[in-house]
């Protein structure tokens, strides 16, 4: 829960683009987001697994 | 003073004869050595005024600017360079070599010499300048090229060739007693290689390794001349010349993982005793001898480029080598190199030649060196005359798909621009081809294996011939405003509603080529400063979105006076730039991320808290 739009994921070397909804993560995805640079650091740190930095949560 | 001030003295006169040589815009490396020996001739005692007073102590210390030459160009040496050209640089330079003995044997008869004298005077002008060559190679941007590659395999086998004419040529004033002695000095010669490879090579390079880990880079300059001038030494002390042990010093060291450091560490050192050595061979010339034979001379130095640069060219031909190679060669090598100079110091101090014969062949040796750069700018134009004289010959075109061209990138000029173009097109698929007029770089582009055509892309025909009719795209990317206006006229004329995207040179010509109908352009200079800035606001963190902002503003400015007619550019430039200040981030997603293995509807990530 970021606000980030998620454009594309580039998996395998193959370019997906606006994934749908039940676009399902995998290892090693290579995720293509817009957003606000405070949005897009909670984004990645959320990708890290410790959203307890990010600005947004605090 | 003594030496000191003959030190200084020269030193003086010879930056001043490095600034004259400058101003006349020689290539920097040969200007200088032409400056070193005007300074000499200045300060030498054939002419007045203040004059080094003990040449015969300079000459000595040139000794040392002799082995330190031959030190650095046997560190430089390099087999590699050999291989892909080795039959024409193995069997064709000794051929050439005995060639010119043979033809300058004939000139010096001619010039009424005694046969001693003219084997010297053969020997002396069949060297060519590595120096020189490879400078103006650079500068005219031929480097890589199959006739640079000639060059450059026949210039290291004569650089090789000085060592055995050193020990050779001076046997030739005693004829009698001088045959066993010449198979001493092959036979000392042959031993001394041999302890050079078999000891040297193992020994040399885990000396110099166990010294570099001492970490002093004084001790290592002070080691590394050692080798050099110390091994020399040992060969002189052996009876055989100081400049071939150091020459066999560096050649070792070379193959060592520390050769260049060591030829780093020493050109310096070289430079400085290198400038001894040309100011004291400027100092032996009487510029008297010169005024009173200017006739002799003039034929003579007419006579050697004709004849050596016929005999380079019969052998490249001969070599099988066709097209402009014959005569970029001819007119590459037809010079007498430096090494000259010091074969003749040799002749000197050995009495084989006279002061006349040395003086004949310095300024034949100046000369031709001089004329080096400016007569072999002349290949293209040369070539390209004979050429388009011989109209017959087709079209020559390379990798030109078999299917035809169709919707395909016309481009003209094969230079790095267009090199790098092709590349990346290539990776997506676009069909083009390339147009180069200069033969070198279409044997580049053969070699890269591109389609290209070999013409003048200014000419109606060899536009045809890239079928320019069906092109989606002509891009010129020749750096001329001559040539790129020629080439807009033609495709204007050709194919009128062809879009054409052209290199220019400056606003000015910017303007031509929009009124030649063509709207885009590219301005390299104004387009790498841009980059250049574009990194470094990157890296003080300035967002990218400002940056883009900057860059389109001034580049409206610069691009402004083509589309002061055409209103619409603003909104154009602001579209074209939008999928840059669309900020897009690219994440790669963490081995145990959290979001592995949930969908994005589950995630909500677009949902804010």
């Amino acid at each position: 829960m970021t606000g980030v739009s998620i454009v594309a994921v580039i998996r395998a070397a193959t370019l997906c683009p606006n994934p749908a909804p039940d676009f399902v993560f995998k290892d090693q995805d290579l995720i293509g987001i817009l957003g606000e640079a405070a949005q897009l650091q909670a984004f990645e740190e959320w990708t890290k697994g410790n959203p307890g930095h990010s600005p947004l949560a605090a | 003073m003594g030496i000191a001030a003959d030190i200084i003295i020269i030193v003086i006169a010879s930056l001043a004869g490095g600034l004259v040589a400058k101003l006349f815009r020689q290539p920097l490396i040969l200007g200088y050595i032409l400056g070193y020996i005007l300074a000499g001739v200045v300060i030498g005692p054939h002419t007045g005024g203040i004059a080094a007073s003990s040449v015969h102590n300079i000459e000595k210390l040139a000794e040392i600017g002799v082995a330190l030459l031959l030190f650095a160009l046997g560190l430089e040496f390099s087999l590699q360079e050999l291989k892909p050209v080795r039959k024409i640089a193995l069997i064709g330079t000794p051929l050439q070599i005995i060639l010119t003995q043979a033809f300058g044997f004939a000139l010096g008869a001619w010039w009424g010499l005694d046969w001693q004298s003219a084997l010297w005077f053969g020997a002396l002008i069949s060297l060519s300048s590595t120096m020189v060559v490879l400078k103006t190679l650079m500068s005219q941007g031929w480097m890589g090229t199959l006739s640079s590659r000639v060059m450059i395999g026949m210039l290291i086998v004569q650089d090789l060739a000085v060592v055995p004419m050193m020990i050779i040529l001076p046997e030739l004033s005693h004829p009698e007693t001088g045959l066993p002695i010449l198979a001493l000095s092959i036979l000392k010669a042959a031993i001394f290689l041999f302890l050079m490879i078999f000891l040297g090579t193992n020994l040399i390079p885990r000396l110099l390794r166990y010294i570099a880990g001492w970490n002093s880079r004084e001790l290592f300059l002070v080691s590394v001349v050692t080798i050099g001038l110390g091994i020399g030494y040992g060969t002189y002390w052996f009876g055989l010349s100081f400049a071939f042990g150091a020459f066999i010093a560096g050649m070792v060291l070379s193959e060592s993982d520390y050769g260049h450091q060591a030829l780093s560490e020493i050109i310096p050192l070289r430079d400085i005793f290198g400038l001894l050595f040309f100011s004291s061979v400027g100092m032996l010339l009487d510029p008297v001898f010169l005024w009173t034979h200017a006739t002799t001379i003039l034929l003579l130095i007419v006579l050697v480029i004709v004849g050596k640069g016929l005999i380079f060219a019969g052998l490249s031909r001969l070599f099988q080598y066709r097209n402009v190679i014959p005569l970029a060669v001819g007119l590459g090598l037809f010079q007498v190199g430096e090494f000259s100079f010091v074969l003749a110091r040799v002749g000197l101090n050995t009495n084989s030649i006279s002061t006349e014969l040395y003086s004949l062949v310095l300024s034949l040796t100046v000369s031709t060196m001089f004329l080096t750069p400016f007569l072999s700018s002349l290949t293209q134009p040369i070539y390209s005359f004979f050429r388009a004289r011989a109209k017959r010959e087709p079209l020559q075109t390379i990798n030109l798909p078999k299917y035809g061209l169709l919707d395909h990138v016309v481009i003209a000029g094969g230079g790095q621009v267009g090199q790098n173009i092709a590349r990346i097109l290539e990776q997506f698929d676009v069909k083009f081809v390339l147009v180069e007029v200069d033969f070198h770089r279409f044997e580049q582009l053969k070699a890269l294996s591109y389609p290209c055509i070999f013409g003048d892309a200014g000419q109606a025909i060899v536009l045809e011939a890239s079928k320019i009719r069906k092109a989606k795209l002509l891009l010129i990317t020749a750096p001329s405003a001559l040539v790129s206006q020629t080439v807009a006229t033609h495709a204007h004329v050709i194919s009128p509603d062809l879009k054409i995207m052209a290199r220019a040179i400056s606003i000015e010509h910017m303007k031509t080529l929009h009124s030649r109908g063509v709207y885009e352009v590219v301005q390299p200079e104004f387009e790498a400063s841009l980059e250049f800035t574009r990194q470094a606001l990157l890296h003080f963190k300035v967002p990218p979105d400002r940056i883009q902002q900057f860059m389109d503003a001034v580049r409206y400015e610069l691009y402004a006076p083509l589309y002061d007619a055409d209103s619409s550019y603003r909104t154009l430039s602001q579209l074209q730039s939008a999928s840059r200040l669309l900020d897009l981030n690219w994440l790669s997603l963490p081995e145990e991320s959290p979001l592995i293995g949930h969908s994005i509807e589950e995630l909500r990530i677009r949902t804010m808290i």
